[in-house]
């Protein structure tokens, strides 16, 4: 074996072949003679140069190799027959390597890496077969375009390079793409950026879709037939792709087109997930894959929503090996048809989907369970140390159900601003005019006011603790200036889909004008008319004085009886 | 001295469950809408017993209601059909009870069985019993439950308006007992009314002429607003 392996590993090594090492090949050659590299497949010899054979000599020894300055190994065997049988083997090694003869053998550059050696003998590919030719053909437009894209012999091999007509009929698909897709490959963007088109193999082999040919996604491309890569960015391109995925799960395309996410994505936020956004371009996993704590997608973008969650009771029990029927985001939220956060009724429904005797159980001792379940949400008591508010929401009493944008009250924000002039949120009598506009204006059939108690961040409603720790104490609530209604919000569901909140004077609750304008809530206790107070106090007043008057001017006119 | 059988059990019955629970209701009802001033009982428990008398009195209401629509009796609410006759009754009762009772002068209805009350009990006893009392009742049901009741509450403005309405009735009765006590004990005794609304009987000196007291009579001997409906 011959081995140019050095003792010890130094950097900027050079391999200088001499002319005595040149005349000593041949003289070998002359000896051992060549086997013939086609003897195996029984195809006629193809024929060397001498000069080939005298090159062949050393370098068609197995395990001859050199160490690069990289660390890596660099092989500088020619397998036998390949090059002979390769497209080129017509042209001779001098037709590449026209810097070394069987008299001069140097290598006249320092090689730091395989990486490099490749981009630097590809150099040579170009005197052929130049950029201009090469741009013709799109599977090689983005290799022209891109500076760091892979070099010729990354994808064609070195020496064995075969017919390209022959090599597509004998290789599949995925492997077809792979040769360039699974080097380094990049398209360069408009904007001066850059967009990988490399496929990471790896993750590729681990995917559920290792089965399925590349094509069966990217069905414009094909062995025989590849267009230029689009110059678009990759999000862009993410959220084009997403619909081919549609194309087998078209139930749950049909349930993401539904989701806040798909809405989110419609109205061009370029933030909205896709489906690659948490299942991966080429790395998709199993189901299961993405209900674990480690795997679950949702963090990427809600980051502080998971941190409560997994100090939540949900979150710890998840943990566990025997609770693994804990909830994960998509057991509540759902996987694919996410809902806004404010779609309370929906996430109550997941609540007691679990928790099946809830609704029993707090009938037990809460007075008008039903009314509690509606205009509460289950954080509000069962994350005790969340913050609470009461939200008003707009209800079309008509047509019973609640108010949104799209659904009949377009603009709101804008209208809402244009009452609020002071800018300090609504107080009573803005809120008052603000409904009393609406049902003037017919817009909406009979517009009210409902409230619900809520915590006040999307994190603080994940914050749910064990049942042993949940607010059970009524005058938690029920009571003149606690903390629920020292926060007041009016939302409403925005043409996107979100519930956009605004603030408004927590005196909108106990005002006289409420009666009008939040008709649909009421704590009692909490949020009470202070002018009934008022009124309590003078009629009581009044009962007493009557009598004490009475009497007074009784006794005042005795002696005149 | 003669006695003269103006409440009869069922009224009396009636009368005395009712005002024991409408104090409970009262003060329950303070200790709800007032829990944070107010620390009688829990909040809990506050709704546990005003539902619960709410109930009784809702109840207690029929025996009134029976009892009138069912016997003669129910004459006490409207003894003649006149109504010419009655405001100028009820400003002679007016006049007396600004003036005339401060001077001395005889009261001028004269109660018996089957006219009991002076023209401004009358009156305010049907609004009250009639309509007052029954709003309470059904604003304090759909209070109850608000989900069972939701359509009921919506078709009435909404549950803020429903229980604005029961607040307002509550306060009206809350100012109405101090006139309601103290009215009553201007019978010929302070205690003569509330000894009456015990033993079914009011007493009163006989005087020349006066009309048998078993007989129909649009005549009375001295009610006053203090009796019970």
């Amino acid at each position: 074996m011959i081995s140019s392996r050095r003792e010890g590993k130094r950097t900027g090594r050079v391999l200088r072949a001499s002319p005595v090492i040149a005349v000593a090949a041949f003289i070998a050659l002359c000896f051992v003679g060549f086997t013939p590299t086609h003897a195996a497949t029984g195809d006629p010899a193809p024929a060397l140069s001498e000069e080939d054979e005298i090159c062949l000599s050393c370098h068609g020894s197995e395990g001859m190799e050199t160490e690069l300055a990289s660390g890596e190994t660099l092989s500088l065997h020619i397998r036998d027959g390949a090059f002979a049988a390769s497209v080129h083997g017509s042209l001779g090694c001098t037709g590449c390597h026209m810097d070394v003869d069987a008299a001069d053998h140097s290598m006249p550059a320092t090689i730091d890496s395989r990486r490099a050696y490749s981009v630097q003998a590809s150099e040579v590919c170009l005197q052929c077969h130049p950029d201009e030719t090469l741009k013709e053909g799109p599977a090689h437009h983005a290799r022209v375009l891109s500076a760091d894209g892979p070099a010729c012999a990354e994808c064609h091999q070195v020496h064995s390079i075969t017919n390209v007509a022959q090599w597509k009929a004998g290789i599949g698909e995925t492997a077809y793409c792979l040769t360039c897709h699974g080097q380094t490959l990049a398209v360069r963007l408009e904007d001066g950026g850059s967009r990988s088109l490399s496929v990471d193999q790896a993750a590729l082999r681990k995917s559920v879709h290792l089965n399925h040919e590349c094509t069966s996604c990217h069905g414009e491309y094909s062995k025989d037939f590849h267009t230029a890569a689009t110059s678009a960015g990759k999000r862009e391109r993410s959220i084009v792709l997403a619909e081919t995925c549609g194309q087998c799960h078209e139930d749950k395309f049909l349930q993401y087109e539904g989701s806040i996410h798909a809405t989110l994505a419609k109205t061009g936020d370029l933030a909205a997930p896709v489906c690659t956004d948490c299942h991966g371009s080429h790395s998709v996993g199993p189901k299961a894959a993405y209900e674990t704590l480690a795997g679950v997608p949702c963090k990427n973008c809600h980051d502080d929503i998971f941190t409560a969650y997994i100090a939540s009771s949900h979150g710890q029990a998840r943990g566990q090996a025997d609770h693994i029927k804990a909830p994960i985001c998509a057991g509540c939220h759902r996987a694919h048809d996410v809902s806004a956060a404010a779609a309370g009724a929906q996430l109550r429904d997941a609540c007691l989907g679990c928790h099946e005797n809830t609704v029993v159980t707090h009938e037990q001792w809460l007075p008008n369970t039903g009314l509690h379940f509606e205009a509460v949400s289950c954080p509000a008591c069962h994350a005790p140390m969340a913050r609470r508010r009461i939200n008003l929401t707009l209800y079309d009493g008509g047509a019973k159900r609640a108010v949104s944008e799209h659904g009949g009250l377009p603009l709101f924000e804008e209208r809402l601003r244009s009452i609020d002039t002071d800018g300090d949120g609504l107080d009573a009598k803005e809120l008052w005019n603000l409904v009393r506009q609406i049902n003037r204006e017919g817009s909406v059939a009979d517009m009210t006011l409902r409230g619900r108690m809520e915590v006040r961040s999307g994190a603080e409603a994940h914050q749910l603790s064990w049942k042993a720790v949940a607010v059970r104490n009524c005058e938690s609530c029920h009571r003149e200036g606690a903390e629920p209604f020292e926060n007041v919000t009016i939302s409403i569901v925005r043409s996107d889909g979100r519930e956009m909140h605004f603030g408004a004077d927590k005196k909108v609750l106990s005002s006289i004008l409420s009666v009008d304008s939040v008709r649909g809530f009421y704590a009692i206790g909490g949020t009470r008319i202070a002018l009934l107070d008022v009124l309590l106090v003078v009629v009581v007043l009044g009962g007493a004085a009557v009598p004490i008057g009475h009497m007074a001017m009784r006794r005042f006119f005795r002696k005149d009886r | 001295m003669r006695r003269i059988y103006v409440n009869p059990l069922p009224v009396r019955v009636w009368h005395w469950i009712n005002a024991t629970g409408f104090v409970a209701l009262i003060v329950t009802g303070l200790q709800i809408r007032y829990g944070g001033l107010i620390g009688l009982m829990s909040f809990e428990t506050a709704v546990d017993l005003h539902n619960w008398v709410g109930f009784v009195v809702i109840g207690n209401y029929f025996i009134w209601l029976f009892f009138y629509l069912f016997s003669d009796k129910i004459t006490v609410y409207h003894p003649e059909l006149n109504p010419r006759k009655y405001y100028r009754e009820a400003f002679r009762q007016i006049r007396y009870y600004g003036f005339g009772i401060l001077r001395g002068d005889p009261n001028p209805h004269h109660a018996n069985p089957y006219n009991k009350f002076n023209p401004l009990q009358r009156m305010l006893y049907q609004i009250i019993m009639l309509l007052i009392v029954p709003i309470q009742f059904v604003t304090g049901l759909l209070l109850w439950d608000v989900t069972r009741f939701a359509g009921a509450v919506e078709w009435l403005g909404g549950v803020r308006v429903v229980d604005t309405v029961h607040v307002l009735i509550f306060i009206f009765f809350a100012g109405f007992l101090f006139i309601h006590i103290y009215l009553a004990s201007l019978g010929r005794t302070p205690s003569a009314h509330f000894k009456a609304m015990f033993t079914g009987y009011e007493e009163e000196e006989d005087e020349a002429g006066e009309d048998d007291p078993g007989r129909k009579s649009t005549r009375g001997t001295g009610g006053e607003p203090g009796l019970a409906p």
